[in-house]
């Protein structure tokens, strides 16, 4: 596991340089991963980089801040990808690696996904979800463009974890400007027991409205 | 002392005339376009979904393309995605003409450069004005291709000088107005607005005339400016730019028109025919006017050239060109010819048939019209939309009598 975070970080770290860098630091006030809140309702600071090569092939590093079991930590995620578009039809497929600074929840994910300017759909797959079980989430994602600087957000998952199904909702309004953006999200974790039950992951409420701001670069 | 000083001014001259003359040259002449890539669409785990791809990175690429053009002496005007073609594109500005050559010269080898040229210019292929009635009326049986098509819901994109949108007989046939010019509102200028009508004019509205598409929808998209001396009163002429242009296909591409018309020419142009070629790809019918050969965009493989039928210029469909009625940006209506308003004719000939073709059959006009790379043929109207048709009788049943091949479905 640790190797494959370390491959991504070094691919992060090459030095190629007609790979583009981009990047991101922001605030969100509920950091919510498939609809759970890992911030427990708590604002959380996040940054994110990211290098673009010229044959597809990607590779970023996140980090955000967490809140688990009712202790502060944070979370970080490199991963690495390449990604193709043939006759406005994209693909990528890649991989990624989420560590916790509180031990035990650290997992590796792969996935693949297809789609178009206006909706994108992937399918994650990870061995050893939050460190128990093998889960299976599918999750499409669509934009509309409303104007210039307005753009409405929709995203709908569902998770298969230790024969338990979870589905979870996002419908947003993102305002955006060239190094900024501000989005607004009603999220929704939904419905029947699942692993919701587990004490770590239970969020305040199933239902919350996430603000976010980011600056990007 | 004396010889000193005076070489000393002469040379001050020189260097003083050189460099105004260097500002006369017009700024697109002066112009390099500049293409970066945008990082492709992939997964980000962005707490915010969708963020996705949306504006990753321009902020990166706009620095590059800043330290570019202080490396080569040039000014950054202005930018543009273009997400058809996985770029964004920058307009650098050279202090001449011949320096512009060089720097594109020069970017087009540099690693960080997706692709550079220079800035080029096309014009709009327009004549006088000629008194007679629609030709199409009689060579194209157009009241008898209204009964079995007018176009309806079919996009077309005309590119070219602005649209009179408030014409009586543009009124509500224009979908979308766009300026990629400048920034004012949409202005009514000469070509643009002849070739609209043409394409769409309101049939049966007891005004003017009918458009050979007159249910089809505009999108009046002005990439070309009317140059002095052009006006509703004299050859309307236009002059449009690699970037105005691009701008205009980008916006096509992104609004799903279904028909592009292009009555305008210039030289061989890569970054527009990367955009053609994608736009064909997506089915799309593009339609060139040529006077020439050789002009551009007709010339680009895939692309419908078509010239006027009084015009003997190879590689092309012919159409009715002379004497063709056309909404004026006055008001009222003029007589036009050349192979701009055929060109136009062809496009609105196209919308006819992309009706049936996306009702009925996976047909889309450009095979309908087939390959004319041996010689100039006449375009056989009933002909075409009886095989859109999928064997319809139209005119009589033409088809059977048509000098055009069967295209391959």
């Amino acid at each position: 596991v640790r190797r494959v975070g370390l491959a991504c970080w070094l691919l992060l770290c090459a030095g190629a340089c007609h790979a583009q860098a981009t990047g991101s630091v922001g605030v969100v006030t509920d950091y919510r991963y498939r609809g759970i809140s890992l911030s427990d309702g708590h604002p959380v600071a996040q940054l994110n980089v990211d290098r673009d090569f010229t044959d597809g092939a990607y590779a970023g590093l996140m980090l955000s801040g967490v809140r688990l079991d009712d202790e502060r930590g944070w979370q970080w995620l490199p991963y690495a990808g390449i990604a193709r578009e043939h006759d406005g039809l994209r693909w990528d497929a890649g991989v990624q690696y989420q560590g916790f600074s509180k031990s035990g929840y650290d997992f590796v994910q792969w996935f693949a996904g297809i789609g178009g300017d206006r909706m994108q759909a992937r399918l994650n797959y990870a061995p050893r979800y939050f460190g128990s079980g093998t889960s299976w989430y599918f999750e499409v994602d669509g934009q509309q463009r409303l104007s210039a600087h307005w753009r409405l957000l929709g995203h709908a998952g569902v998770l298969r974890h230790q024969r338990r199904a979870e589905h979870d909702l996002r419908v947003g309004l993102a305002a955006e400007w060239r190094v900024a953006e501000v989005q607004l999200a009603w999220v929704r974790a939904c419905c029947g027991p699942g692993y919701l039950e587990d004490e770590a992951y239970a969020p305040p409420d199933r239902n919350a409205l996430v603000l976010q701001l980011v600056h990007r670069w | 002392m004396k010889p000193w000083w005076l070489a000393a001014l002469l040379l001050f001259c020189l260097a003083w005339q050189a460099h105004a003359q260097s500002r006369d040259d017009p700024i697109e002449t002066r112009s390099v376009l500049l293409m970066l890539r945008l990082p492709s669409t992939h997964y980000r785990p962005d707490a915010a979904y969708g963020a996705g791809y949306s504006g990753a990175g321009g902020n990166s690429r706009r620095r590059l393309a800043r330290v570019l053009a202080h490396e080569h002496a040039l000014a950054l005007r202005e930018d543009w995605p273009m997400p058809a073609l996985g770029i964004d594109c920058f307009v650098l500005v050279a202090a001449d003409s011949a320096a512009a050559t060089r720097a594109a010269q020069a970017l087009a080898r540099d690693p960080r450069v997706e692709s550079a040229q220079p800035m080029q210019l096309f014009h709009t292929l327009g004549e006088d004005p000629l008194a007679a009635v629609q030709p199409a009326r009689i060579s194209w049986h157009l009241q008898e291709l209204h009964r079995h098509a007018t176009g309806r819901g079919v996009r077309i994109a005309v590119i070219d000088s602005g649209v009179a949108t408030e014409h009586p007989d543009l009124r509500g046939q224009i979908a979308v107005a766009r300026n990629f010019v400048d920034a004012r509102s949409m202005p009514a200028e000469s070509h643009g607005t002849q070739v609209a009508g043409v394409i769409a004019a309101r049939a049966d509205n007891g005004l003017g005339m009918a458009g050979i598409a007159p249910d089809s929808r505009v999108l009046a998209l002005r990439a070309c400016w009317e140059t002095a001396g052009s006006g509703s009163s004299s050859a309307p002429s236009a002059t449009c730019s690699t970037f105005t242009l691009a701008r205009a296909l980008q916006f096509a591409l992104d609004a799903r028109a279904q028909v592009f018309n292009l009555s305008l020419a210039g030289p061989r142009d890569v970054l527009l025919g990367r955009l053609l070629d994608v736009a064909m790809r997506r089915g799309v019918t593009v339609v060139a006017a040529a006077s020439d050969a050789r002009d551009y965009p007709a010339s680009h493989p895939g692309v419908i050239a078509v010239s006027a039928d009084d015009a003997a210029v190879a590689n092309t469909w012919r159409a009715p060109g002379r004497g063709i009625p056309a909404t004026a940006p006055d008001g009222g209506w003029s007589l036009v010819s050349g192979a701009s308003f055929a060109a136009a004719e062809v496009s609105g000939l196209a919308a006819l048939l992309q009706q049936h073709a996306t009702a009925s059959s996976a047909a889309r006009p450009s095979r309908l019209f087939g390959d004319a790379r041996s010689s100039s043929r006449d375009i056989d109207a009933c002909a075409a939309l009886g095989r859109a048709m999928e064997h319809g009788c139209v005119c009589n049943c033409a088809t059977a009598s048509a000098t055009m091949a069967a295209p391959h479905r």
